[in-house]
């Protein structure tokens, strides 16, 4: 594995916030910061949102999505590092078996620590859902280098990085 | 103070306080297909307007040029309690400068640079070291290498643990 797919896959398993970018259907764009899990060995991330947010109400709509994870460096603007992965997200998971719901809900309670006696998807008063993302491209900067589909996702997802490519040139 | 300045709302200072002191924004723009893509991204406020430079190769630059709404949120975080972070998110609309927007508002450039001056010294100590070592896309030079972008602001919502707080729109 490249330095800069290794790289990636400690920000994209690390790093606390995604910056997670959806479009209305009248194709206004709404970013929002988001706690999340990214799973390497599906390829898949997932992100926790209120039921009744507007980021749901627009993927639901128009599913296609996109994420930021990112290092932020405040002296030397090369030595700032991101991931940029756009994908397809669903939102409706009723369907999902209880054993990836527990694992994933795992993953959670694992990165950020959260004790398994809180309520996972409830928070205060709002309902939280699960959202899934399917990555279609993944793109890795590190200063000015760059790096499309980095190979740890090219190598255990033969999906990934295979979709949009005619909407991103 | 300008005209421009003299119409700003009066953002709530919260608001005000991330748009000055926040040092990354990120940007969510769409292409004409509603793909969207969203990067990180310095930036100053002036007025009711945020201002940004874009390499002129740079995807979010295509997208604008198709679709000028966009979004931008800047945020805080509290590294002691990651639930206690802070955001402002704008909504608005993208203009791509011409030189003959430049010129035709020199002042407001003017100041727009000398802000980023300000607010980024180590990156402008960065760039007026090494910067002529930078691939072009990357340099700094205007019209050359990047695009001023200026994000006017039409609604904005403040958010505290992920949970809105202020709705605004613009005056």
């Amino acid at each position: 594995m490249s330095e800069g797919s290794a790289t990636a896959e400690r920000i994209l398993t690390e790093e606390a916030f995604a910056y997670f970018c959806t479009t209305d259907t009248r194709n206004r764009p709404h970013v929002v910061p988001v706690f999340f899990v990214f799973d390497l060995t599906r390829c898949h991330a997932y992100f926790l949102f209120s039921r009744d947010s507007k980021n749901v109400r627009n993927m639901q709509l128009r599913p296609k999505i996109c994420f930021t994870v990112d290092v932020r460096d405040h002296v030397n603007p090369l030595e700032n590092k991101g991931v940029m992965i756009q994908g397809e997200a669903k939102a409706d998971l009723s369907n999902i078996r209880d054993v990836d719901r527990e694992y994933v809900k795992h993953r959670f309670e694992e990165k950020y620590g959260w004790s398994s006696s809180q309520s996972f998807f409830r928070h205060e008063h709002a309902e939280r859902i699960l959202v899934e993302v399917a990555v279609r491209k993944i793109a890795y900067w590190e200063g000015p280098k760059f790096l499309s589909c980095p190979s740890f996702c090219m190598a255990r997802n033969r999906h990934c990085c295979g979709g949009w490519r005619d909407t991103q040139r | 103070m300008s005209v421009l300045q003299s119409t700003v709302p009066d953002f709530p200072a919260e608001v005000r306080w991330l748009l000055e002191e926040g040092y990354f924004g990120y940007l969510g723009t769409s292409d004409s297909h509603g793909v969207p893509q969203v990067t990180p991204v310095i930036f100053v406020r002036d007025g009711k307007s945020v201002f940004l430079t874009i390499s002129k190769v740079a995807k979010k630059l295509r997208n604008i040029r198709e679709n000028e709404r966009v979004a931008f949120l800047v945020d805080v975080r509290d590294p002691g309690d990651l639930a206690n972070n802070r955001a402002v998110l704008i909504e608005g609309r993208a203009k791509i400068y011409t030189i003959f927007d430049l010129l035709s508002n020199l002042r407001k450039a003017l100041r727009v640079r000398a802000s980023l001056l300000k607010k980024y010294p180590k990156y402008a100590a960065f760039y007026a070291v090494k910067g002529n070592l930078l691939p072009k896309p990357w340099r700094t030079t205007l019209f050359i290498s990047r695009l001023l972008v200026e994000v006017r602001i039409e609604r904005f919502s403040y958010m505290r643990e992920a949970k809105p707080l202020v709705l605004g729109r613009a005056a």
